[in-house]
């Protein structure tokens, strides 16, 4: 516990020294969150339902960049080799590292969160415990997803290559920028294949709505079964080599 | 097994594929001893280092390392060795003393952050980004990685690879105060010159195969006919008694008359060749005595340069 501990500090430190990740993690959504909420706005509801979307984009980069594509860089340049000589669980590591990226995703959302309330008066989740857990069975889904990909990957362009070709389609086509409604029925069926759309449609239950964890039973199913299928191929197929 | 014993190779085969890297190879490394695995490139070294240090599992053959076998006792075997990789990176945004205490806390037995620091030299260093160190100073990092555990023996892979002299000579120094704490060093290099300063035995390895495995000393000693040669510069010509037991085999006129001979027995020529240049009422200007070097004793062995 206390080397997960060590490790989770060590990165979070990481994490903040380097400038290009903060700005990523945290200017950037934060431009998003104007610029979609001044656009498709208008009402304190819509703008809550935006910031829903918003928080799985910035959960899902975090994810698939943050953790991913690092640890295929990490990796390729020979660092995680190092780990293997010393006397400790890889898993801690791995561990440390994403509940890390975990610690900094949080503070951007809470920082939007208060922005958002601050700027469009959204709404905030009445049901806290419901609203945590939600938000964080999609931020452990899409760091298994992350850990797929790094598991899969065999160099760091082909990590980027992927996550870029995940990303893209699940922050368009999920719910998180253009409301469902305005797809058409066939896109709307492959957005459902999407682990995203059922993290948004959680995330605007609990958040919009003032939902519980009643009303998002089936989301939070379907993203139980899809981290369990994620960590079970990236043990099976993760190297540190 | 004997406590004595560091490491105890039998009979090791390691293959990629269809490539054998290492071709049955027995050895032992002797504790407190500086063990020294010179090859070219591709000869096995690495495989060799590596199935010790637990990374790569062997093919056959049976491997101790302060009597653990690393297919079943390697959590134990970790705790008590260090280990330099060939090439070391880290993660870029951490402090030269953040990453010592973080592969430090691994360990149960735990070096002191100020020694480490003392002893590669890199105390100014220690609140410095790994981004803002030299290539020099990320390998003594590296070192000093490798002794966060006050390890019984130690793993270099090439040290100083790619160093300059200075710096190189620096962690040659740093390698010799570990042997005198006591511990074992084991390390793999492509200089002669580090094989032959730093270690009390080297084993020298082509094609996965060990070609020789003795001291510097003897190995020099054992090389046929090449074991020391003599240069000297005399006022006049001069010619060699014919029963001399050197023998010239070059010879040049600059200045002085300059000559360089083979010998046998050191000590028996010089007395013969001072002895004969005074019986030719010659004069001599100056004496070189050069021993043979690994290098020529590897070039014997394997008919190959070492240097790529």
């Amino acid at each position: 516990m206390n080397i997960v501990w060590q490790e989770t500090t060590i990165h979070t430190k990481i994490y903040f020294r380097e400038r290009q990740a903060v700005f990523w993690g945290f200017v950037f959504p934060l431009l998003l969150l104007f610029l979609f909420c001044s656009i498709f706005g208008g009402t304190p509801e819509r703008s809550s339902s935006l910031v829903a979307g918003l928080i799985c984009i910035n959960v899902m980069a975090g994810a698939l960049f943050g953790t991913g594509v690092i640890t295929v860089g990490a990796r390729e340049q020979g660092i995680l080799r190092r780990y293997k000589m010393a006397p400790v669980s890889p898993w801690k590591i791995v561990t440390g590292m994403v509940v890390s990226r975990y610690v900094s995703i949080t503070l951007a959302t809470l920082l939007m969160l208060v922005l958002a309330r601050l700027v469009y008066h959204i709404t905030l989740p009445s049901n806290i415990p419901a609203a945590l857990l939600v938000y964080s069975t999609g931020a452990v889904m899409f760091s298994a997803l992350a850990f797929v990909v790094a598991s899969l990957a065999r160099s760091l362009a082909e990590a980027n290559g992927v996550s870029q070709a995940l990303f893209m389609p699940m922050m368009f086509l999920s719910g998180a920028t253009f409301p469902f409604e305005f797809m058409p029925a066939w896109l709307q069926k492959i957005a459902h294949v999407m682990p995203s759309t059922y993290y948004v449609s959680a995330l605007k239950t609990v958040m919009a709505a003032g939902g519980g964890i009643k009303e998002c039973s089936l989301d939070l199913t379907v993203m139980a079964v899809v981290t369990l299928l994620a960590v079970m191929v990236s043990a099976r197929f993760f190297k540190w080599e | 097994m004997s406590d004595q014993l560091a490491v105890l190779v039998e009979d090791l085969t390691k293959r990629y594929g269809r490539l054998v890297a290492v071709n049955q190879l027995s050895l032992d490394v002797t504790r407190g001893e500086i063990f020294g695995v010179l090859g070219p490139n591709g000869a096995g070294k690495t495989t060799l280092i590596e199935v010790l240090e637990g990374l790569r599992m062997p093919d056959s053959g049976a491997v101790r390392v302060l009597g653990f076998d690393p297919r079943r006792e390697l959590d134990m075997i970790k705790e008590r060795i260090g280990v330099q990789l060939q090439s070391s990176s880290f993660f870029r945004k951490l402090r030269v003393v953040e990453v010592l205490k973080q592969f430090r806390s691994y360990y149960r037995k735990r070096a002191d952050i100020d020694d480490l620091l003392e002893m590669v030299a890199l105390n100014e260093k220690r609140n410095s980004f790994i981004t803002d160190l030299s290539g020099g100073q990320r390998q003594r990092l590296a070192l000093a990685l490798a002794l966060v555990n006050e390890p019984d023996i130690i793993f270099l892979d090439e040290p100083t690879a790619g160093l300059d002299a200075q710096v190189r000579r620096q962690l040659w120094h740093t390698i010799e105060q570990m042997k005198s704490a006591g511990k074992t060093v084991l390390l793999t290099t492509h200089y002669i010159e580090e094989a032959e300063r730093l270690c009390d035995r080297v084993l020298i390895l082509d094609g996965g195969q060990r070609i020789a495995l003795d001291s510097p000393a003897n190995l020099i000693a054992h090389a046929r006919g090449r074991s020391a040669r003599l240069r000297f510069a005399t006022a006049r010509p001069f010619s060699p008694e014919p029963e001399a037991t050197f023998k010239v085999i070059e010879s040049s006129k600059n200045g002085s008359y300059t000559y360089t001979a083979q010998v046998g027995d050191t000590g028996r020529s010089i007395v013969e060749l001072v002895s004969a240049i005074e019986h030719q009422k010659n004069e001599l200007v100056e004496l070189q005595i050069s021993r043979a070097t690994l290098e020529d004793v590897f070039v014997e062995l394997t008919g190959k340069e070492i240097r790529e």
